[in-house]
């Protein structure tokens, strides 16, 4: 018996048909995928297969294809998931119901695009751009300030277009002078990866004549069906360089490696992706102040990043840490309660928190 | 009853709605009485393969109508059929406790799963040996598995510089 266990243990991997590896490795994620085919030539096979990255392809994937800007040519499913790690510029989707109220597309085509009179009055080019992140295969998109409602944009002299190098979008809205500055935009659920947490963030840049922007009474607010958030937000980038606190929490304003800024507007859990559309607005009308220099190329709705993953963690040691935490909520000063709360009844939560609470957890000596 | 015979000749019984947890059976089983030769399968695989279908055949057929069975067959055509999470979870403790066995018993049960076309078996086998090697280093999974390492390092050296990406979150 103790030698016949040996001899099938030794036959182990290469006993399964290299469709079912493929199959297998579908349980995992890209990320794995890519780190397992160093294992052996017969892994390296199975990671390779279209029924694999096929798997990882989002669902509605023919359709992102038929709504490109250009066409995009593949030989394999894998060389397809690469592709789409990189930004796909795609209309707006309109053809299938989705997106946009015709008041709006009727706002967008009085102004004064060149495309606009040449453009099929229905579907708006190049408007959205769809990625995949790469780690998980789940879905991001930006949105173009073009197909977005902006108070005030179709007027001469408050907004203007412009086309900046090294933009996702060819236009962008350059804010020239407003009071009321108020940016809202939607994108529909169903475009989103289910089941999971996203992001939005505001992308900009701010001219070096900008001024009137660094109010605090700047909001966004985020709604998806009976969900709504509101946070508190300012476009400024805080310039004090506290390099030592660098591992606790992200900084709101971002400086990308592409020169864009990158502000957090709010975050939602997208679950079946059947909640309809999802409203992020920003918002800064209580001083009405004049405003100027805001560059807005669009608004991102990523994935949450996560920097811990549950999954590697033994359950025993997630609850310790919760109560740790929860222990430790009020002595650290730097936490915001209303985030986490919440936050402790879903996984993904916890985790984004878990981390930006490590650091300052480390000198408490809290978790052992 | 139907009569299931392994490779090593010993003969199972069983209930029909149990042995119909394969669909393969279910296509060729034309009489109540058949005798069904599973020459692949070892006696101990098929006593597994049976304690799991008996508890799901038991659990399956209160919900499941004709009708509804009929809608998920025809929806698991596609190549890629996603894991149905099983719905249960006195079901799902029970499938947690079936499948704490060694690496090598679950390979032999996904085999015969697969050839039985138990569909619902094969993502359970398959999701729990993924759960065993997510998050390892190759080397790791190679231990385990008692896998040899047939690549030069120079080959292992470019491959892990191709993908140096998915190394660098960890």
């Amino acid at each position: 018996m103790a030698t016949e266990k040996t001899e099938l243990s030794t036959c182990g991997f290469s006993i399964l048909p290299e469709d079912c590896v493929s199959y297998l490795l579908s349980f995992t994620s890209p990320c794995e995928v890519c780190r397992l085919s160093l294992v052996s030539k017969f892994f390296l096979a199975a990671a390779q297969t279209d029924l694999l990255w096929e798997s990882f392809l989002p669902p509605d994937v023919a359709e992102i294809l038929s709504r490109a800007a250009n066409p995009v040519a593949y030989s394999s499913k894998k060389e397809l998931y690469f592709h789409l790690c990189q930004p796909l510029l795609v209309d707006d989707g309109k053809r299938v119901g989705r997106f946009m109220s015709s008041a709006q597309c009727i706002t967008t085509l009085n102004s004064e695009f060149d495309w606009a009179s040449n453009a099929a009055v229905d579907l708006l080019f190049n408007v959205q751009s769809f990625q995949l992140e790469k780690s998980t295969g789940r879905k991001t998109y930006m949105i173009s300030p073009e197909i977005m409602r902006i108070v005030w944009v179709e007027t001469p002299q408050y907004w203007r277009w412009i086309s900046l190098p090294q933009s996702r979008f060819i236009k962008q809205a350059e804010l020239l002078a407003v009071c009321w500055l108020e940016i809202n935009c939607s994108i529909d659920s169903r475009l989103l990866s289910q089941k999971t947490m996203y992001t939005a963030y505001m992308i900009y840049k701010l001219n070096p004549d900008s001024y009137g922007l660094d109010s605090n009474s700047q909001k966004a607010s985020i709604k998806f069906g009976v969900h709504s958030q509101v946070n508190r937000v300012t476009l400024e980038p805080d310039d004090e360089d506290d390099e030592e606190d660098d591992e606790e929490e992200e900084k709101q304003v971002q400086l990308r490696e592409d020169g864009w800024l990158k502000m957090e507007l709010g975050q939602i859990y997208n679950d079946q992706g059947n909640e309809g559309e999802i409203q992020i607005n920003f918002l800064d009308v209580e001083e009405l102040h004049w405003k100027k220099g805001l560059v807005f190329a669009g608004i991102e709705i990523r994935p949450t990043k996560r920097k811990v993953d549950a999954e590697f963690l033994p359950k025993a040691r997630i609850s310790s840490l919760i109560s740790s935490l929860v222990a430790a909520l009020s002595k650290v000063p730097s936490v915001y309660i209303p985030d986490i709360v919440p936050g402790i009844c879903s996984h993904q939560f916890l985790n984004l928190r878990l981390v930006t609470f490590t650091g300052s957890l480390r000198q408490q000596d809290i978790i052992g | 009853m139907i009569k299931l015979v392994s490779g090593d000749g010993a003969e199972f019984e069983v209930e029909e709605e149990v042995a119909f947890q394969s669909k393969i059976i279910k296509d060729i089983v034309a009489d109540a009485d058949d005798v069904i030769p599973l020459p692949t399968v070892s006696s101990k695989v098929l006593i597994q393969v049976i304690e799991y279908c008996r508890k799901h055949a038991a659990v399956n057929s209160f919900p499941l109508s004709p009708s509804s069975s009929a809608a998920a067959a025809a929806s698991s055509s596609s190549s890629i059929s996603y894991s149905k999470p099983v719905s249960d979870p006195a079901l799902r403790a029970w499938d947690n406790e079936f499948v704490k066995l060694n690496n090598s018993s679950l390979f032999d049960i996904v085999i015969a799963a697969n050839y039985l076309d138990i569909e619902e078996l094969v993502d359970l086998v398959l999701e729990t040996v993924a759960d065993r090697i997510k998050g390892k280093q190759a080397q790791e999974i190679r231990r385990q598995f008692n896998i040899e390492n047939d690549f030069t390092p120079e080959e292992e050296e470019a491959l892990r510089r191709e993908n140096s990406w998915a190394f660098q979150n960890n």
